[in-house]
C-alpha cells in the first residue's frame, strides 16, 4: 500500500465518472434557471419519465438502443415545454416561492401519476455492459460511456450559446430580462426553445443513467436533491461553477465511499454542502461584489 | 356568533368519531391531523419568512428516536416522545444558529434544510443495522394490544382523539408564536399572512 494506492486510484477515477454524470443532470437544470429564472424542482422526475420511455421502447417495443434514445431525448424535449406551457408560464410573473412550489406540485403528480401507470416494481432494461479491467481496477463501461457523453453534450450546448444566433439570444435573455425584450427579442419563444433544451438535456441524462440503475418511479428522489444543491454549489446559472461543483460533489461521494459506506459519502457530501452555505453562499465560482 | 364558531367545529371534530366510527376514513383523518401539525410547525417558521424544506428530516428524527427509544431501550413514549422532541430541537439548533450567525435567509435557508434532511435520509439508510435502513423500522408491540404505557391502541378514535389534541395544541402554539411576533417593535419583517387561526 503506496501512496499510489489501486483502491484510491480507482474510487478517485468512479468519482470523475459520476461527476461526469452529475453535471451532465446539472446542466440542463443550470440552463432553465440562468434563462428563465424558475428551478424546476421537478427535473429528476423528467428524468424519471425519460427512462420510463426508454424501458417501454427498447425492452417492450423493441426498438434499436440508439433509436429509442433519439425518441427518449426528444420526447423528454417535448415534456419540458409542455411543463413551460402549462405550469410555468402563467406563473412567470408570481412570486418565486410560487413557482418553486408549482414545480413541487408538478413533482409529486409524476411520482404518482409514475405508480399508477407504471407501478411500483423495479425495472431495467436486462442488458448488462462489460467491465472494463484495467491493471486490476474496475472501470464500469455504462459510466464510462455516460461520462463521454456528457462531455459531449456539455460541449454542443456550450458551442451552441456561444456561436449561434439563438444561442447569443438565449444568453442575452438570462443577462438581463427586462431590457432584451425592447430590443426585439421575443422572449417567449427564447423562453420555449430553453425549456426544450432543459427537457432534451433531462432525456440524454435519462438514456445514460437507464444503463447503470432501476427503474422505479421514486428513482428521481435519489438524484434530485443532489443535482440541485450541485447547481446552487457552483452558482445557479453558472455552468462552470455547476460543472466544477458536480466533480467536487462526486469525488466527496466516492472518497467517502472507498473509506466507508456510500451512504457515508453522501452524508458527508451534504454537510459539506451546508458548511459552504455558510461560507459562500453565492456559491464556488461567485464574483465577489 | 363568528366567535363561537372555532368552538363549535372544535366540539363537533371531538364528536365525531362517535358518531361515524368506520377504520378507514378515521385513518385518514389522522393522518390529515398528522400532516395538519406538521404544516402548522412549518407555518410557524414560514412567517417569519424562513421556508423549511428540513421538516421531513425532524419527522424522521422524531419518529425514530422515539421507536428506537422503545424497540432497544424498552423506554416508553413518555420518555421516548420528550426525548424525541429534544433529538430534533436540538438538531435543529445545530444548524440553525450558524444559519442565523452568517445571515443565511431566503433561498440559501431552503437550501441548508434541504441538504440536512438528506442528511438524516443517509444517516437511516448508513446505520441500517439498526435502524433497517430503506426497508423501515417497525415499534414492536406491546403484549396486551392497548396500553396507555406503551402509547398502542387498536382503536382507531383513541388515535383519532390523540391527533386532534395534538393539532389543537400545535394551533395554539403558533397563535401564541404570533401574538408575540405582532407585539415585537424589533421585527421588521413583511406582515404575517392574514387570517391564519
Amino acid at each position: 500500500m503506496g501512496i499510489f494506492d489501486i483502491y484510491l486510484l480507482e474510487a478517485l477515477i468512479n468519482g470523475v465518472l459520476l461527476g461526469g454524470v452529475l453535471a451532465l443532470l446539472s446542466l440542463g437544470l443550470n440552463l432553465v434557471f440562468g434563462v428563465i429564472d424558475v428551478v424546476w424542482i421537478c427535473y429528476a422526475e423528467l428524468i424519471m419519465l425519460g427512462m420510463y420511455a426508454m424501458y417501454f421502447l427498447y425492452s417492450v417495443y423493441h426498438l434499436p438502443l440508439v433509436a429509442a434514445a433519439v425518441v427518449c431525448i426528444l420526447g423528454v424535449a417535448v415534456l419540458g415545454v409542455l411543463l413551460h406551457v402549462l405550469v410555468i408560464a402563467p406563473l412567470l410573473g408570481a412570486a418565486p416561492i410560487n413557482q418553486l412550489l408549482a414545480t413541487g406540485g408538478v413533482l409529486f403528480f409524476l411520482q404518482s401519476a409514475a405508480t399508477v401507470m407504471f407501478g411500483v416494481e423495479f425495472k431495467n432494461l436486462g442488458m448488462r455492459l462489460p467491465v472494463l479491467k484495467l491493471s486490476g481496477m474496475f472501470i464500469s463501461y455504462s459510466r464510462l460511456l455516460a461520462f463521454a457523453f456528457a462531455l459531449v453534450g456539455m460541449v454542443l450546448v456550450y458551442l451552441f450559446l456561444t456561436r449561434t444566433y439563438t444561442g447569443t439570444a438565449i444568453r442575452a435573455i438570462s443577462q438581463d430580462r427586462q431590457i432584451m425584450v425592447l430590443m426585439g427579442v421575443d422572449s417567449r419563444r427564447i423562453y420555449l426553445i430553453t425549456s426544450a433544451l432543459g427537457g432534451g438535456l433531462a432525456g440524454l441524462a435519462a438514456c445514460l443513467l437507464v444503463l447503470q440503475y432501476d427503474i422505479h418511479p421514486f428513482v428521481g428522489l435519489s438524484f434530485g436533491p443532489i443535482t440541485f444543491l450541485i447547481c446552487v454549489l457552483g452558482s445557479l446559472g453558472n455552468f462552470a461553477g455547476g460543472f466544477v461543483a458536480a466533480f467536487v460533489f462526486a469525488e466527496i461521494i466516492a472518497l467517502g465511499g472507498l473509506y466507508s459506506d456510500l451512504e457515508w459519502g453522501y452524508v458527508l457530501a451534504f454537510a459539506f454542502f451546508i458548511v459552504m452555505m455558510f461560507i459562500r453562499p453565492q456559491g464556488l465560482m461567485a464574483r465577489r461584489s | 356568533m363568528t366567535r363561537a364558531l372555532p368552538w363549535l367545529a372544535g366540539a363537533a371534530l371531538i364528536g365525531l368519531p362517535f358518531v361515524y366510527n368506520s377504520p378507514y376514513p378515521l385513518h385518514i383523518l389522522v393522518i390529515i391531523l398528522i400532516w395538519s401539525f406538521a404544516y402548522t410547525s412549518w407555518s410557524v417558521m414560514g412567517r417569519f419568512g424562513l421556508t423549511s424544506l428540513g421538516h421531513g428530516g425532524f419527522m424522521g428524527v422524531g419518529a425514530y428516536v422515539t421507536a428506537l427509544a422503545w424497540n432497544k431501550a424498552g423506554l416508553s413514549p413518555w420518555l421516548g416522545i420528550p426525548l424525541a422532541l429534544v433529538a430534533a430541537g436540538g438538531l435543529a439548533a445545530v444548524v440553525a444558529y450558524p444559519c442565523f450567525r452568517f445571515k443565511i435567509t431566503g433561498h440559501y435557508f431552503a437550501l441548508v434544510t434541504l441538504a440536512l434532511s438528506g442528511i438524516v435520509l443517509q444517516v437511516i439508510t448508513a446505520t441500517r443495522d439498526h435502524t433497517g435502513g430503506s426497508l423501515g423500522y417497525t415499534p414492536e408491540r406491546y403484549q396486551g394490544g392497548s396500553s396507555l404505557y406503551a402509547l398502542q391502541f387498536t382503536s382507531k378514535t383513541t388515535w383519532y382523539l390523540i391527533a386532534l389534541g395534538v393539532w389543537a395544541v400545535g394551533l395554539w402554539i403558533a397563535a401564541c408564536s404570533g401574538t408575540r411576533w405582532r407585539r415585537s417593535p424589533r421585527t421588521r419583517m413583511p406582515p404575517p399572512p392574514p387570517a391564519f387561526t
